[in-house]
This record gives C-alpha cells, structure tokens and sequence, in this order.
C-alpha cells in the first residue's frame, strides 16, 4: 500500500513504530526500569527454581548403576505450568517473527497473535498437566542416604524441604555456608523460606493484581464509554468499594469464604476484588479521552461493532497508564501480604509470616533481616519500575 | 453551584447504602458463630445448653436472630428443599431453603438496622465497652479518636512541611543529585514495610532494647502522668509519640514530595512564569511567590482527601506501641464480627470521606477559576 | 484462693485418719507487716484489656487476676498443701449424707466500706448467679445439682445439694459479693456494671484508664492483715517485646514470660541481678492435647491411636520449642495433683513401634508407594486442624506433618479461624485437632470424658466412649474421701493411658520475673502468693517515678 509520494517520508522516517514499541524504546533508555525489570526477572525465576535451589530431592541420583532424576518426579503440577509459561513468555520474538509477515497482511499485531497462539499452547499444555499428572509426595529419604548413592547431584543448598524431629537441633544458627541466611526456630533453612516465599508473593502480586486490573478495565471502559445510567451506577459501585477500608474488607470477606478454598488463593481473590477501584478510574478517564478521538469518530462511522470498537481499539489505546497502575499494584498487594500476615490470616509459607514471626526477636537478626530485605527490595524494584513506565509514556519526558 | 452541591449530596444516599448493605450482608452472611465463639473464649468449660441460652439471648439483644421465614413460607414442611441437612463444616447454610433464609435475615436484619440508627441507636459492640462501661459503638470510636487522630495530625503535618521543601529543592535543581538521590531515597521509605520500621525503631530505640535505650515503649503517657504539670504532660506526651509518629510520616513523604516536584516543575514551565521572569522579577520571587502558591494547590487537595483517614488509625503502629486508637478497634471488631461497631465505623468513615471529597472538589474550584462544575 | 502458712487444722485432721473435712477452721493469720514494710506500687502488665470487671459474669483471666484481689470467698486453699481451710467462712460442717454444708461466717469479716460480710451477702450472691437474666451461666452451670442456698441466721449460711458430689465444697465456697451495693431492680443493671469492685479483699478499685492502666488501692477497712503494697498497677502494654522492655528499664516489677524470652533473658548476669527468675508450675495452665475423633473409623481404633502417640516426639518438641520449661504428661489432670499418677510414663517415640501397631491395625506399605494402605487400598489420609493465631501450634504441627509423611501418612494442616473452628468442634466435623484444656487442682473429668457429653455440643467432642471409664467418673463424684478419690482417678488416669483417645502434650510451666525490690517473694506448690509481698519505703521512694 505504498504510493509514490509516500516513499520519501518513510525513507526518511523509518518504518512506524507502534506505541508499545516507542514506550519499550524509551524504557530501555531508563537504568533504573532496566535494573528493576532484571532483579524482578532475576527473583522471578529463582523462586520458580527453587526446588533446584535449596531442597533435599537431589537433581541426578545414582544408585546400583541405575541414574534417575529425582527432582523431576517431585515437581508439582503448579511448578511445571510455571515453567513452561516462563519457556514460552521467552520464545515469544521466535514466533512474532514467524508470524509478522501474515498478520501485518492482515492488518493484525503480530505481537497480538503470537500471544494468542503461545496462550493457547499453555492453556493446553496446563490442561493436559494437571488432568493426568499426580506428582510425587512421599518422603524420598534422600538426604539420609546421600552416602548410598555412587552420585548425587543436590540443589545448591541441601536441606529438608520441611523442618522435622532432626531439624531441630539446627534452631536459630546464623548465616554459615550451610545455611547463607541461617536457619529459623524450627531449624528450617531462611534461604529456602525467602525463595517459598517469593512464590507467594509474586503470586499475589500479580494475580491478585491481574483480577483487580481486568475488573477495572472492563468497568472502566463501559464506564467511560456508555456515561449516563451506565456510569451513574458503576461509579457508585467504586466509590462502595473505594469507601470501605481496604483491610477491614478484606478481613470480613476472607472470614466468609468456604474453608474448603486453599487459603493462598482467598488471599489472592479477596486482594484482587477489593482493590479494582484505582484502575477502575484509570480507565474511566482514559476512555473520557479516546471517545472523542478521530480515529474513533472513523471507526464508528464505519460501523464497526461496539464490542469490536472497545476491544481492538480503544481499550488498547488506554492501557498505558493502566499498565503503571498496575505496577505499582504489585508493590501494594506485596505490602497488604505483610499486613495480613502480621494479623494472623495468612496461612501458605510467605515473607510477611516471615517477618512477623521473626520480629520480637531481634538478635536473630537473619530472620526478620531477610525477610525485611526481600520485601523492601521487591516494593521497592516495583516502585522503580512503575516511575520508569511513567515517564516512559510521559511524552514531555522523552530521552 | 447550588445544584451541583445538591447532586453530589443525592448521589451519597445511594453510596452510603451500598456500602452499609455491602457491609452488612458480609458480616451476616459469614459462617461460624462469633457469639458463642466469644463466649467460649471467655469462659473456658463451660455447659453447652447455657451457653445457647446466654448465645440466643446476646443474639436478641444485638438483632441478630435469624428468620425462618423463607422455609416456613416459601418452601413448606414437604418440600424437598428442606431435606434433612447433614451437618456441613462450615455450619452457614445446608440447603436452599437455608440460604434463602439466611439471606431474607441478612436484608430484613439491614432494614431494622437502618431503622434503628435512624434514632440513634446504634446497636451494642459484642466485644468491647468503654472505661464508664457503654457499649455504644458511637462512644467506643470516640474515645478512640482524640488518641488515633492526635497521631495522624501530628504525621500529616510532617508530612506536609517536610515534602514541600524536599520538593521544592528537587524541582529547583531538577536533573541534578539532588533530585535523582531524594528521589530515590523517598522511594526507598516509600518501600520499607511499617511492620519492620515500627520492630526495628522500637526494638534499637526503645527503652531496654538493643540499641540507645531512649524511647518510651507504649502508650502515649508515662506512668502517673496525672500529677503532671501542663508543661511536663504536653512534653511527655510527645515525647511518647515520637516512634509512632516517624512510622506514620515516612511512608506519606514519599508520595507527596513527589507531587509537589512534579507540580512545582509544571508550574515552573508555564507561560506566567516564563513572563515573569522575562519581566525582570528575581528567581526566588518568581519561585516562592508565584510558582509555589499555585503548585500548594494539588497538595492541598490531597491533604484534604486524607483528612477522613486521620479517624482510622494503624492497626500495626497501635499494637506495636500499645497505643488505643480506632485501628486496632476496627481490625478487631472485623475478626470478631462485632456488627455494630463495623456498620457504626462504615457509616461514619464512608460518609465522612464522600463529604470531604466533595469539600475537596469544591476547594479546587474555589481557587482555580478555570474549574467550573455545572 | 490464696493463703497462708502452715495452720494445725489439717494436722488435726490427718492425724484423726479422716481426710473429709467434715468440719474445718480457717487458717492463723501471718503476724503483720512492719511499719518499715509498708509501702511501694507494685507495676505489672496485661497483654490486653480486661473485657468487664464485673464479679459474675464471663470474665477473661485478667478480671480474674483482678478479682482475686478485691473479693474473697467462703474458704480457700493452703498454697502449700493445697488443703482447705475458712475465709470469710470460720468455720463449715458437712453432713453425714455430704449433701448438706453449712458456713460460720466469721464475724470479724468487713466489705471495703466497713460493712459486715453477712449470710444475706452469700444468698445474695447465690441468687444472682442463678438468676437466668444475669450473664453468668458458666458459674450457674456449676449449681446445677444444688437445690438451694438458704441463711439460717445472720452468720449462718447452708448449701443443700441434690446429689452427692466431692466438689460441692469447693463450688459452695464461693466468691461473696455486697448485696447493699451490687442489688438491682433490673438484671441488665447487673449485667452492665464494668468496674463497680466493692469486696472484702485486701484491695479495693482505684481507677481504671482504659489504654494506660488499671489501679486497685489497698483497703484499709480491711479485716484481716493489711498487705503492705500501696497500690497494685498494671499497663497495657500489648507485646511481648515492647513488655520486656519495659521491664528491662524498670517500668514494670514483675512480668509472666514465654519460654524463649525465658531463656535469653536467665542466662544474662544483669537480669538476674536485678529480678528474682521463678519457674513453677500452676493448675491453671492446664495441658495441650491432640485430640483423636474416636468416631471416625480411622482413629476407632485403639491400636492406630497408640501408635500417633508413639509418633509424637514429645520429648524433643519439649526441649525444643519450649525449651523444657514443662513436662510431658500423659493424663487430663494437672501433675501435682493427688488425681495424678506419677508412676504411669509416657509412651516413649517409636517408629518401629508405631510401625508395628499400624501393620496389626492393617495398614502399611502394600504397593511401595511410599503411603500406608489398608485392605481396601485406601491411603491413610487425614486432616488436623486447629486455631490459628497461635505460632506454636502452627510450628507443631507443621513438623508433625513432616513427620508423618515420612513414615506415610498424608496428613493435611488447616487452621480455622476461632469461631469457625468452634463450630466444626460442635459438629464433630474433623478428623484430629490439637487444643488445650485450662486446669484446677482438682478436676472432674466428668464434662470432657463422660459418655454423656457426647452429643449436644458437649465437651467429649472426641466422642471418646467407654463404659468403664464412665463408671469410673461417676463412681469418684460422689466419694468424698479424698484418698479414696485418688485412687479411682489413678485407675481412670491408666486408663486413659491404654486407650489414648488424646495424645497429652505437655502441660507449660509458669515463668515469671520478679524485681528484686519486692521482697518476700516465694514459690508454693500452687504458684506465687501476693500477700507476702513487701516492698518497704525506702524502695517505695525509687519506684513511684516511672
């Protein structure tokens, strides 16, 4: 589609880049995002590998001649969809390029497709997982009978995964080359606790985070597209949920689900449904914006459905500031986390139970001090990057 | 004007009765059953069927019977709704004709509730009461409140003289060290979790603790303050308050010296500026007299949006410091699903909010003309 | 109920051969304090407000603390001998038939504001208690086979009971309140009072400054010694840290403290120095338990329930995560107690032997999968839960499910949150839960292990059923020997050992620290007695400053 008059500019110009391009560009100009999206990347994988990490199922374990790999056998279904979406989210560019030729053709993001194609892959894949697959959970007895086998390739750390009778005796000792962070007041190594407890952590952050932000974003949209009734009443129903204290909600509506739901996940949901009002106004003002931009105007004078206006084009244009909300959501939902656990209501392995348990005993300062640590730098890694894409998008602050 | 101000106040009703609704069915819906809970708490061994007399009776008194109106009504004795249940773990409802009518409860429950409190009463606090012995929950927060709110105004106002300042001096040298380091360093506050400032501020600056053994430990007085002098109460009293007040302000900082760097640096790029200078004005006039004036205003308005916040205290700071205020108050009152002290602080907390919002809007467009809401 | 020293009463008695006290006299007083003595605030600390300090209705244990020392009862026990002897009550006899028992009031017993403690005072009591519109069931709930309480002349008061029943005694003897300043019209009225504290004790309410302390002043109307603390206070203070803090910098004199600050602060010269470390052990504190749902087919059986206890390390959780301060028991009854039997000792940790008793029980490893199999290939599989909001036991329990897994039991952990967890008690609705029980120094295991309190909601959640153990309760209820007594709750307590439907714990021992400025302190067998405590006015002086 290319006229001759056309020619000259995009010499001149370079091929257009679409807005997430030029928002990524200035991104990579920015130390700070970058150092903060590799600590969090760095974090990420390490509490996903750290059965690896610090563990007593050894990775490579020989025994009678016969090599086997323990480790793999023990990885629950969780870890293994984990892993894989870390595999795939990485093989991304393969496939975009793949698909660039065909979907530029058409007119479509090949961004967009290879995500759908990869999020395909995944959800089948996960499927496929959790259907047939029932990991194993019996107690391996390998740490006992290291000295049975001809080989055996440990994580870096070995320890038991759960503080028993033995471990005991290993209460409360500073950080040694045994243990780098020490062990706690059960004998359980801190190390393994902070990298456990990455998990909960960064899984609250972004489920939770993801939950509040597609609530915001759909009723922020119908919101501030529809306006009268339909925004009348949305409206009232954030402010419902801006009003009540964000704690107290969250208290009363842990207390009310089933006890039959995995404690973890209530946390989760129940962070994730109170805390959409933020994006919620985002959006709302985002698409008081868009609606009267001309390519809308074009778009509906077209005739394009509603449904297709909002979803391929308007909303697309308003996730940008969405996208540092939800950053620094992150950060936020790590911190109600340390709260909750400081009130006794979270019950999975994490950093504020670390830190909650540590804290009236300071002389074991690696306790508290790990747990302080990990918190403070994840908050404060978010913070960073929420400020970075800020000014990324901020076009009076290009670099 | 006029009826803008009305509209806003139309638009609370329907608020304020989402939020106390919202609120109201949560707490009435939850499984378990505080009362008796409470009650076994309190008392140890105690014989079952006294303690569902005294459990009914503190039931009715609090209103907080359940109807069988559904079931009775609606679903009948032969229905098959009504099937033997067998006993669930969570024991909140067994069969549909069960939840109908623990819902009907919850609504009929809410109805009676606002009726109530439409004279004035508030309802009774399951768990606490005053020092004279009142369980009104009304009495309950405002015996909290002077403490919680001596606090915060203690924390807004550091906050508020500390980060004008910080961000007057990052707009002024934008781009230099010290924009970059006290940016960084307020994100760094910003990030610091108040469970761990609060153990580490009292465990190293407390006394008998690790470190200097200056601070008091708890509460806001020291032992015997009645015989103060006014000077010396005063004095003990801030003293006292020092710890919890840093736990409160360092996090606020961060936030608001941003806003007031980036609000400064907007007003600094304007056209009035630009004109001032160009006029000849010094640079510390056209800064502190024209720019910092309106870059206050943002400020302002966030300041009074955090001003119905200042009731509800920090459930952490308080029970590390032992200080009585509304926050451990109201996280309590959530655990233990005491009914009224929660519908009693919603009401308060969202009303509050909603017209200070409004008298936030309404301070905006008083000082920038520009602002007109029809 | 705290006394004194040594009295000849009980001598008297042991030497008759008769261990009813069918009639009994009150203890000798001490001899009085020295003008010297006299004087000082006495600071100690509560972790939390007491909800209400009103005499009857529910109170937590702070009321009780505070109770203690503004109202007396009709007798009380020896701290060492733990034997009864009169309080307000001179003097009692005890019919033939043990279902009669009359107090002599002394005469010489004063309230705070200078009125004599008569017999209208005890009825009046009673009858509120048993009033169904006062708030005060769990105390009624203890009257239920007492027919009445009658005044037979102005220092004469009867109990008349229905049934004979060895702790009629101790129940009659009760707490005696002011008729003049507690009657109402209105029951609600008695239901509201928070901190009217009129008594006969050596104390009396000073002021209550809710989030700062709460102050009793010493009763100088008061007719028996007078102690020599001025005043008793106690702060709030809410931590544990911020408590020991304070009692590091001298802001408090005494403070009760959990093992692990136990153990950092005794092994430190300063500490002890300056306070007086006592470790004893008190009724009160009761014992843990992991309770079996005998009902269950899982835990039926008694040779599955033996071989979790034998599962149970008890030994090592003990010294580890309570660094010993306690013992391992094996009986619902508290250590010191004539009921229990020292001779029985804990099953030991085995896991061959559990082991063994699971594989005659039918389960074990079939298929070498790792898990326990019955016959029809079922895994053993079940959950414990608990309370949440304590760290220990989530700590036990999480080693515990370590522990098991490795000899091959699945066992899931879940806390509930306390009303939650109270109603899956009431409705049997749980495999295992691990709990505790507070104590007396005499118990009647007839609430919580009676076949009886099985249903509605009673205290034998664990549905723990045996005829003979029945016949055991019931026959040791109405047998007012206390020899006698003994010797049927030693054969209860063995059989509990056989059957094992709990896996006891421990029972925690008592730690407290105590300023070296207060003098006279000393342990009992049944814990710490305030009123010998002194402080002097030299030392008095040094402590009114915080």
């Amino acid at each position: 589609m290319s006229s001759p008059l056309a020619q000259p500019d995009s010499a001149l110009l370079g091929r257009p880049r679409s807005y997430g391009a030029i928002v990524w560009g200035q991104l990579r100009k920015r130390p700070s995002a970058m150092i903060s999206l590799a600590i969090i990347l760095l974090v990420a994988l390490a509490a996903m590998l750290a059965p690896f990490i610090a563990g007593e199922v050894p990775i490579r374990w020989v025994e009678n001649g016969k090599a086997s790999w323990p480790i793999f056998r023990y990885l629950t279904n969780a870890e293994y969809v984990a892993m894989l979406a870390f595999v795939l989210a990485g093989a991304l560019p393969l496939t975009v390029r793949l698909v660039r030729r065909r979907a530029e053709r058409v007119g479509a993001s090949p961004l967009m497709r290879a995500i759908a194609i990869h999020a395909g892959i995944w959800i089948v894949l996960a499927a496929g997982l959790l259907a047939l697959r029932e990991p194993e959970r019996r107690y391996g007895f390998y740490l006992e009978r290291a000295g049975e086998a001809q080989s055996a390739w440990f994580p870096l750390i070995p320890t038991p995964r759960y503080p028993g009778y033995e471990s005991l005796v290993h209460r409360d000792e500073p950080p040694s080359w045994q243990h780098p962070l020490g062990t706690g007041r059960l004998g359980d190594d801190i190390l393994l606790r902070i990298l456990y407890g990455g998990r909960t952590a960064l899984t609250i952050g972004f489920v939770a985070v993801g939950i509040s932000a597609c609530i915001g974003v759909v009723l922020g949209s119908l919101s501030g597209y529809f306006l009268r009734w339909v925004d009348l009443a949305i409206m009232r129903l954030a402010e419902i949920f801006m009003f009540i204290p964000q704690l107290v909600l969250i208290i009363i509506i842990l207390a009310v689900i089933p006890s039959s739901v995995d404690p973890l996940w209530a946390v989760v949901f129940v962070i994730g449904v109170t805390g959409w009002t933020g994006t919620y106004r985002l959006m709302r003002a985002e698409l008081l914006r868009i609606r009267s931009e001309d390519y809308m105007t074009a778009a509906r004078a077209l005739g394009l459905p509603t449904w297709r206006l909002l979803l391929r084009h308007a909303i697309p244009n308003g996730l940008a500031p969405i996208l540092v909300g939800a950053t620094f959501g992150i950060a936020g939902a790590v911190f109600i986390e340390v709260s909750l656990a400081f009130l006794n209501l979270v019950q999975t392995p994490s950093w504020g139970e670390l830190l909650t348990d540590g804290r009236q005993h300071l002389e074991t300062w690696w306790v508290w001090g790990s747990a302080g640590a990990a918190i403070f730098v994840t908050v404060l890694v978010y913070n960073l990057l929420g400020e970075a894409i800020r000014d990324a998008i901020d076009p009076k602050l290009k670099i | 004007m006029k009826t803008y101000i009305l509209k806003r106040l139309l638009l609370m009703i329907p608020t304020i009765v989402g939020i106390t609704l919202l609120t109201y069915l949560i707490v009435r819906l939850a499984p378990g059953d505080p009362i008796e809970a409470m009650i076994r708490n309190q008392s140890g061994n105690i014989d079952p069927k006294a303690m569902k007399e005294d459990a009914q009776k503190i039931r009715e008194r609090l209103g907080l019977v359940d109807y069988h109106v559904v079931r009775d009504r609606v679903f009948g004795p032969e229905s098959r709704w009504q099937e033997k249940p067998e006993l669930k773990p969570s024991g909140a409802v067994f069969t549909a004709a069960d939840v109908a009518d623990k819902v009907t409860s919850a609504v009929v429950g809410y109805g009676r509730w606002v009726g109530r409190m439409a004279t004035g009463d508030f309802g009774e606090s399951i768990k606490y009461r005053t020092s004279s012995g009142s369980r009104n929950p009304l009495a309950l927060i405002a015996e909290r409140i002077p403490v919680t709110a001596t606090l915060n105004l203690i924390a807004e106002a550091l906050i508020f003289f500390t980060a004008i300042p910080v961000g007057l001096a990052a707009a002024r040298h934008q781009g230099k060290w010290f924009d970059r380091t006290s940016s960084f360093v307020m994100l760094a506050f910003w990030s610091v979790p108040t469970v761990l400032a609060g153990t580490v501020l009292l465990g190293f600056l407390g006394k008998g603790g690790l470190g200097w053994n200056g601070f008091p430990i708890a509460g806001l007085h020291s032992f015997g303050y009645e015989k103060f002098s006014w000077g010396e109460y005063l004095a003990d009293t801030l003293w006292h308050s020092v710890l919890p007040v840093v736990c409160l302000t360092y996090g606020g900082l961060a936030y608001l010296a941003k806003l007031g760097r980036a609000s400064l640096l907007e007003n600094l790029r304007a056209d009035y500026v630009r004109t001032a200078r160009a006029k000849g004005l010094p640079e510390s006039r056209v800064v502190y007299h024209h720019a910092l004036r309106n870059s206050l205003l943002p400020m302002i308005t966030v300041m009074v949006l955090t001003l119905p916040g200042l009731i509800g205290g920090s459930v952490i700071v308080e029970t590390i410091f032992s200080i009585q205020g509304t926050g451990l108050l109201l996280v309590n009152a959530a655990e233990a699903y005491d009914l009224a002290l929660i519908m009693t602080e919603t009401l308060l907390y969202g009303v509050l909010t909603l017209v200070f919002l409004l008298i936030g809007d309404l301070l905006y467009a008083w000082a920038d003309p520009r602002v007109r809401y029809e | 109920m705290r006394i004194e020293r040594q009295r000849t009463a009980a001598l008297l008695l042991l030497a008759m051969g008769l261990s009813l006290p069918a009639s009994s006299a009150a203890f000798a007083e001490p001899p009085k304090f020295t003008p010297e003595q006299m004087g000082g605030t006495l600071r100690g600390n509560f972790n939390a407000e007491p909800q209400t300090l009103n005499p009857l209705t529910y109170k937590d244990v702070y009321a009780a603390i505070v109770h203690d020392r503004v109202f007396e009862s009709l007798i009380e026990r020896d701290p060492d001998t733990l034997e009864f002897g009169g309080l307000l009550a001179e003097r009692w006899e005890v019919s033939a038939d043990g279902k009669v028992i009359t107090f002599y009031l002394n005469p010489k017993a004063r309230f705070s504001d200078g009125t004599p403690v008569t017999a209208d005072d005890v009825v009046f009591t009673y009858e509120t208690i048993m009033n169904p519109k006062i708030d005060a069931r769990s105390v009624a709930s203890y009257f239920e086979d007492c027919q009445g309480c009658e005044k037979v002349d102005n220092l004469t008061v009867r109990f008349t009971w229905k049934k004979v029943y060895f702790k009629s005694l101790e129940t009659s003897g009760i707490l005696v309140i002011p008729k003049h300043v507690y009657e109402f019209k209105d029951p609600n009225e008695f239901n509201e009072i928070n901190d009217k504290l009129v008594g006969s004790g050596p104390y009396k309410f000073g002021e209550w400054k809710t989030g700062q302390h709460l102050v009793l002043v010493r009763n100088e109307n008061y007719w028996r010694r007078p102690p020599a603390i001025d005043r008793v206070a106690w702060r709030f203070i809410l931590e544990d840290q911020a408590a020991v803090q304070a009692l590091l910098a001298g802001e408090l004199d005494e403070l009760g403290v959990a093992p692990e600050w136990w153990v950092k602060l005794e092994p430190r010269a300063d500490v002890r120095e300056r306070f007086q470390m006592l470790r004893y052990s008190s009724p009160g504190n009761g014992y843990t338990y992991i309770g079996w749902n005998n009902a269950k087919p899982l835990f039926a059986d008694r040779r599955v329930r033996l071989a979790m206890t034998h599962l149970v390390w008890r030994r090592e959780l003990m010294k580890y995560l309570l660094y010993d301060i306690g013992e391992v028991i094996t009986g619902p009854f508290w250590s010191k107690s004539p009921q229990y039997d020292r001779t029985i000792q804990p099953w030991p940790f085995s896991r061959e032997e559990a082991l063994r008793l699971l594989k005659e029980a039918g389960w074990e490893d079939r298929n070498g999968d790792g898990w326990l199999e019955n016959e029809k290939g079922e895994r053993f599989e079940f959950e414990l839960c608990s309370a949440t909001g304590n760290p220990l036991t989530r700590d036990i329990v999480r080693i515990l499910q370590e522990e098991l897994r490795r000899v091959g039991m699945d066992m899931h952990v879940r806390l509930y949150e306390w009303s939650v967890f109270t109603l899956k008690l009431d409705n049997h609705d749980f495999d295992a839960v691990m709990l505790g029980w507070s104590g007396a120094v005499e118990d009647d295991p007839y609430q919580i292990w009676h076949s009886s309190q099985i249903a509605d909601r009673g205290s034998n959640f664990i549905s723990f059923r045996s005829v003979e153990a029945d016949r055991l309760i019931e026959e040791a209820r109405v047998t007012l020997d206390a020899a006698k007594r003994s010797a049927i709750y030693h054969r209860f307590h063995r059989l509990l050992h056989e059957q094992q439907p709990y896996t006891f714990l421990w029972s925690r021992e008592s730690l407290r620290l105590v300023s070296k400025r207060i003098k006279g302190v000393k342990v009992h067998t049944l814990g710490l007695d305030w009123r010998d405590w002194w402080i002097g006015k030299d030392e008095a002086k040094g402590a009114a400053a915080p």
